[in-house]
Order: structure tokens, then C-alpha cells, then sequence
């Protein structure tokens, strides 16, 4: 515990002289009143007590921005665990943040079907408009940018979250625009944004849904029994090991 | 008459698939209600066997079979995966964000089945617009009445509960996904004992993935027969397959079982991207090893797709063009399992790390000729044999997986890894570095001989 809270004074020093007085700060006791009400509600969903820590983490989160050596005391007090239990498994996700993040966390997804749509250059051109460091936060405390395994939307690729809202179909060069976009007005007006190099996805048509669904000329069955023939000669290299 | 099961309302309703009132104007709770007041529990079981469903969540285990494994003692559970997080997979989050009461009525006929009165949702935290709606759906069902006590008039009672989870790609492995909901770190857990029979708070538990028990309310509706009849033999049904990579239009695609990768590419895909043609087919997830182009084809079948040494997974297939990277995609899939390795086992913490780093070297430019062979030999540590289905040296397959794409790729592709080449046997600068990474690390290519003349000068 000790170490963590060093590091949350480094932060704090960091970013002293620019930090806004409307930036989050850990009040005294978040689980109070109504929030621990919802928190012993949570907890009764359980059949075991100990099941509630990430929901808990994930409530604290929500109204202090990130995790506190503090948080993780309160957690553990209502749970019947150790701090060092709640650290302990909380450290391990990836979503629990030990030290302050911006109002917008925007994750880049940079995974392998994101990569080949230029993710990388992507992460690149935000971390170069917005002139910060993965997981550090900007000066006007509104960001933090960080590099993000796969999020679910490879369809979309390339992707990237805020706040876990996903954004889709995104280009390199348009990212920076949009996160403005959100900084600007707000995350709920921008609701979705298609890159400008990325052509429009053409719509699956009734007619297409129609026709896919008519017998195709070679069924599934017959299909395999094709290959299986095929396959029955040596192929080249077709994967046999 | 139109064969899309999971998708269908989606499709017909665009703008409020996910409401209570859209669900039951379009035939939903029908299925839940048949279940509950006219079939008994082993007509229930009856109906899956005869579908031949099999799991979707990656191991394509028949679903009544693990059912049928269910221990005898109470309470038992029922834990929905949605954790999704294989790269390429993108078929949860929309059945989750898209139909989440197509799930929920599932569950209930799931419950009913196997006795449970507690059901979860372990739900991937980054999911927030699924987790919300989820969250949504069951207090509504709740107020219906579809969930709670006495279920339409029967002695059944059923609590669902959605778990948001912290992101962590091995919470999707049963065990580690049960170690997790219980507050722990998602640690996979040695089997046996099976989560069927010790499983979550030790009790039995049905872990099944979102889109399998999302095919519940139509095959008790429809009948199993009427599902079996659809697909191949061994691969029964309509399948939500996740196409992503090199094409024109990637995306989500119900598509028969046995359908080919060609016209899936072709038809539904629209063709490879940038007027290209097929390099590389992923074809069940990055834990999949890869196929070339010749595998246009193959049938979508598991088990044919299986018998030429690889597998459909989870069904996210992914392709790659002539223009694409080999070196590099092959890194980023290792990279994933390096960062998303537990950390329990010492062959998948140091070594797929390792592996990761020496992808490194090869991409920055200093590149050593037997890094090839490096890559190979660490991975048939991890992996004796470099096979598929693959040999564990570790609790779970999340090792394995990882050298799947290495193995494939160099099989495949091994003068894409010798273009990375650039120095002699030792390093240094021998040959002329190729691709964007290596350009800006020119001054980087230092010798590592020349760096030990150096250091030993300086002494």
C-alpha cells in the first residue's frame, strides 16, 4: 500500500501547479448514505460477500475517478477482507486505475485487425495533437490516452473507446477531431464518426438477406464432403502438420 | 421462410431490438413460456441433443453433453460468459447490446433445465453500453414478473445477476471466469474438477457463452430437429460469424454452418480490401493457427476445419491481404497473450514474453538470423510439438494459443521473417532493413559485437 500512495503523491506533484479546483478529489468516506445503500444492495446480489469487490470498485470509480489507498480500505471494511486482499485481486484488471485519470480516458485500440487499418499511427497522431504520454493526463486534467487491447469491434477497426463508449470506423488522421469533438461538447452529443479515408460500409440489403437465405447452389453438406474429397489427395501445404 | 435465429429481430427491428415492448411484440417469452408450462426438464435436454448445438465461446463442446455432466447437489449456477475478448470476435457485445432479452429468455430455459435459481452474466467491463442494457433488461423483467418468484405461475424461481468484470482477457477461460465472480484474481484453475460438477462457490456450474444460450428460445420453439437440419452434420445450425481484417465490408455475418471461406469473403465480406487477394485466413480467433489461401475452400466446419490443424474457435475470422505485414500482425497477436498471460504458469509469464521481444528485435531492425528458429524452439517449450489441438505445459490453453500464430506464420511465411533479417548470424548491419518500422531505428543497427568491443575498450 505504501508504494501506491507514493506514487499518487508523484502524480500529484506532476500535475500540482495546472490541477483545476474542480478536479476529483477523494472525499472523506464515499460509501455514506445513499451510495452505501446501493453498495449493501450490491453485495446482498451475492451469495458470497467477496464476489461484490469488483462492482464495488467499479461504484468508486464512478464517483472518485480512480481507486485510492483510502477506496480500498473502505471496499475491504464492507467486504470483511484485508486492504491487501482488495489490492491484491483489484490490481490485476486492467479497468481499475490507481492513480488520477483525465474527465475522458480514451482507449486506442491498437490489436491485430485495428493494426492492419493503421491503429498504431492512430495512437500515434493522438498522443503527438494532445502532447501527452499513454496513461498521463493533459493539463487541463480532460484526458488521458492510453493503448488498449482488443475492444469487441474489430468489425469497426479501426476503434477506439472513451469512457468505454465505443467509436467506430474511425481513420488515423480523423481521431484527433473527434476526441476535440468530445472535449468540446461533451460525450453525448458525438455519437458516432466514420473516418474520412474509410469508405461507407455498404448496408446488408433486404434483398441480400433474402437471397442469402435461399438454398445455395452447393450446400453446407455438400461443401464438406467436396473438400473432404479434395483433401483426400495430398494437399500442398494445406496445413497438415 | 428465413433461417437467421440470433439475429433475426435485430435485423427487422434496427432502432429497438433491445426494448421489452419490441421483444414481446416479436414473439419473445414465447419459447420460455412453452418451456416452463409444457415441457418437462428432460424434454428440455431432449430438444438441445437432438439440436446438436454446440458451444460458441471457443471449444465447440456439444452443449447438452456438458449439461448432461451437471453434479447432483444444490445450489447450482449458471454463469453466462460474456467477457469478450479474443481479437477478432465481436459477436457477444452485439447479441448482449442488441438483444439482450433473447439472452435473458435463454437463461430462464437454461435455469429451468438444470435447476438453478441464481444465474449470472459475467459481463467484459469495457461492454459499458451492454453491461447498461443488460442491467436494464433484467430490472424490467423483473417488474414483469418474467424473472423473480413463481415464473409464469410455476413453482420456478429464478435471480439473475449482472457482473461487470475489470477487463481481463483470461477471465473468459470457465475456471478463471468462475475465480473471478468469486472476487479473486481470474486464475484458471487445474480440471479436474470441472466446473460442472465444483465450479463456482465450489457448487455445480453450466458455464456457457452468450450466443450459445442465445439459440435457446429458438430451438424450443422450433425444435431441435429443425436446427440440426440446418449446417453440416458435425456443425449444426446457423453460426454468427465475425469477419474483420482485409475486407470491404467486415462485420457480423448468421450464416449456415459449412458455408465456404470463399464466398464468405467474397459475398459477404465483398471482397479483399484494396483489390487485393488473400495472404492469411485466421479462422477462429487469434488463438487459431493460421490458414493460407488455399483454404478459400474450406468448408466453415469445425470439425473439417479441425482436421486440417486448425480450428473455428470462436468464429472470428480475420483475414489479411497481399499488403499486409506478416511479421508484424503475427506480433501484435503475441503481444496480446503476453500482456493478457495470468501469470500463474512460468512457460506462458517468461515465455510468450520472450517471444513477444524477439518479434521485437525482428521489427526494429536487428533482426539475427536465428531468431527464426529462436522463435520455434522457445515456442515448442511452451508447446512441445508445436501442435493443434496443442500440448499444455500450462493449466490452461491460453499458452498454447499464443504459439499458434508464430508456428503458422513462419510455416507459411518464412521469407517474410527473412526479409526482417537484416544482420549476420550476430546481428549487425548486413543487409537492408525493410518496412516503416525499421527506418526511423537506423541508428539503433548497432553490432552487438562492435557494442562488446566498445564497452570492453572503455574497461
Amino acid at each position: 500500500m505504501g508504494e501506491m500512495g507514493q506514487s499518487e503523491q508523484v502524480n500529484e506533484e506532476k500535475s500540482g501547479t495546472v490541477k483545476q479546483a474542480d478536479a476529483p478529489k477523494p472525499p472523506g468516506l464515499v460509501f455514506q448514505g445513499k451510495m452505501l445503500e446501493r453498495a449493501k444492495a450490491k453485495i446482498a446480489e451475492y451469495p458470497q460477500s467477496r464476489s461484490a469487490v469488483m462492482p464495488l470498485a467499479h461504484m468508486y470509480m464512478a464517483a472518485v475517478g480512480h481507486l485510492t489507498d483510502t477506496g480500498m480500505r473502505e471496499i475491504a471494511r464492507l467486504l470483511r477482507l484485508t486492504p491487501a486482499e482488495v489490492l491484491g485481486t483489484l490490481s490485476f484488471y486492467e479497468m481499475f486505475k490507481m492513480a488520477p485519470k483525465g474527465r475522458y480516458l480514451v482507449s486506442v485500440c491498437t490489436g491485430m485487425p485495428c493494426q492492419l487499418y493503421g491503429a498504431r499511427q492512430l495512437l500515434d497522431n493522438l498522443l503527438e495533437h494532445f502532447n501527452v504520454a499513454p496513461h498521463e493526463v493533459t493539463g487541463d486534467n480532460m484526458l488521458s490516452i492510453e493503448e488498449a487491447e482488443c475492444q469487441a469491434a474489430c468489425g469497426g477497426a479501426p476503434c477506439l473507446e472513451v469512457n468505454y463508449r465505443h467509436f467506430e470506423y474511425l481513420a488515423p488522421d480523423t481521431a484527433a477531431q473527434l476526441i476535440e469533438d468530445i472535449k468540446e461538447r461533451g460525450l453525448d452529443t458525438v455519437l458516432y464518426r466514420r473516418g474520412a479515408e474509410s469508405a461507407p460500409l455498404p448496408p446488408i440489403s433486404a434483398e441480400e438477406i433474402a437471397e442469402g437465405m435461399q438454398p445455395k447452389l452447393l450446400s453446407p453438406k455438400e461443401a464438406v464432403a467436396r473438400a473432404k474429397a479434395a483433401s483426400a489427395v495430398p494437399a500442398s501445404g494445406g496445413g497438415a502438420k | 421462410m428465413t433461417k437467421l435465429i440470433v439475429t433475426k429481430r435485430m435485423m427487422e427491428r434496427p432502432n429497438d431490438s433491445w426494448t421489452l415492448k419490441s421483444y414481446l411484440d416479436s414473439g419473445g417469452m414465447v419459447a420460455a413460456r412453452k418451456a416452463l408450462k409444457e415441457m418437462s426438464k428432460k424434454d428440455v435436454l431432449t430438444e438441445l441433443m437432438q439440436s446438436k448445438l454446440r458451444g460458441r465461446g471457443g471449444a465447440g463442446f456439444p452443449t447438452a453433453k456438458k449439461w448432461s455432466f451437471v453434479g447432483k447437489s444444490f445450489p447450482r449456477y449458471l454463469c453466462v460468459n460474456g467477457d469478450e475478448a479474443e481479437v477478432g470476435t465481436f459477436k457477444d457485445r452485439m447479441l448482449m447490446e442488441r438483444d439482450p432479452f433473447q439472452l435473458l429468455e435463454g437463461m430462464i430455459i437454461a435455469s429451468y433445465c438444470l435447476e438453478v435459481e441464481h444465474a449470472f452474466i459475467y459481463c467484459r467491463g469495457e461492454l459499458r453500453t451492454a453491461y447498461d442494457r443488460l442491467t436494464k433488461a433484467v430490472e424490467e423483467l423483473e417488474n414483469a414478473g418474467y424473472l423473480g418468484r413463481n415464473i409464469f405461475d410455476t413453482k420456478m424461481s429464478l435471480k439473475v445477476t449482472v457482473h461487470r468484470a475489470g477487463g481481463a482477457y483470461i477471465a473468459g477461460e470457465e475456471t478463471a471466469l468462475l475465480s473471478s465472480l468469486e472476487g479473486y484474481r481470474a486464475w484458471p484453475r487445474l480440471k479436474p474438477p470441472f466446473p460442472a460438477v465444483e465450479g463456482l462457490y465450489a457448487q455445480p456450474t453450466i458455464v456457457n457463452n452468450v450466443e450459445t444460450i442465445s439459440y435457446l428460445p429458438w430451438i424450443m420453439e422450433n425444435g431441435g430437429k429443425a436446427f440440426a437440419a440446418m449446417g453440416t452434420d458435425g456443425s449444426a445450425g446457423t453460426r454468427l460469424f465475425c469477419l474483420s481484417g482485409d475486407v470491404n465490408r467486415p462485420g457480423n455475418f448468421e450464416l449456415e454452418q459449412g458455408t465456404t471461406f470463399r464466398e464468405f469473403v467474397d459475398r459477404w465480406g465483398q471482397g479483399v480490401r484494396n483489390n487485393s487477394t488473400v495472404k492469411a485466413i485466421i479462422p477462429g480467433g487469434a488463438s487459431a493457427p493460421w490458414f493460407g489461401a488455399e483454404a478459400l475452400d474450406y468448408p466453415m466446419d469445425d470439425d473439417f476445419v479441425a482436421s486440417k490443424g486448425s480450428m473455428m474457435g470462436s468464429g472470428g475470422i480475420m483475414i489479411m491481404n497481399q499488403e499486409a505485414d506478416i511479421v508484424a500482425a503475427a506480433w501484435r497477436l503475441v503481444k496480446f497473450f503476453a500482456v493478457e498471460s495470468c501469470g500463474q504458469c512460468t512457460p506462458c509469464r517468461e515465455g510468450i514474453t520472450w517471444l513477444s521481444d524477439i518479434y521485437e528485435r525482428l521489427l526494429s531492425g536487428q533482426g539475427r538470423s536465428q531468431d527464426i528458429d529462436l522463435l520455434l524452439d522457445i515456442g515448442d517449450n511452451i508447446s512441445p510439438g508445436l501442435k493443434w489441438p496443442p500440448v499444455y505445459t500450462t493449466i490452461c490453453v491460453l499458452a498454447p494459443s499464443a504459439v499458434a500464430p508464430i508456428e503458422s506464420s513462419i510455416r507459411m511465411f518464412r521469407g517474410d521473417y527473412e526479409a526482417r533479417v537484416t544482420g549476420g548470424p550476430d546481428g549487425g548491419p548486413g543487409g537492408t532493413a525493410t518496412g516503416a518500422d525499421s527506418a526511423s531505428s537506423g541508428s539503433r543497427r548497432v553490432s552487438l559485437t562492435r557494442r562488446k568491443l566498445e564497452v570492453r575498450a572503455r574497461q
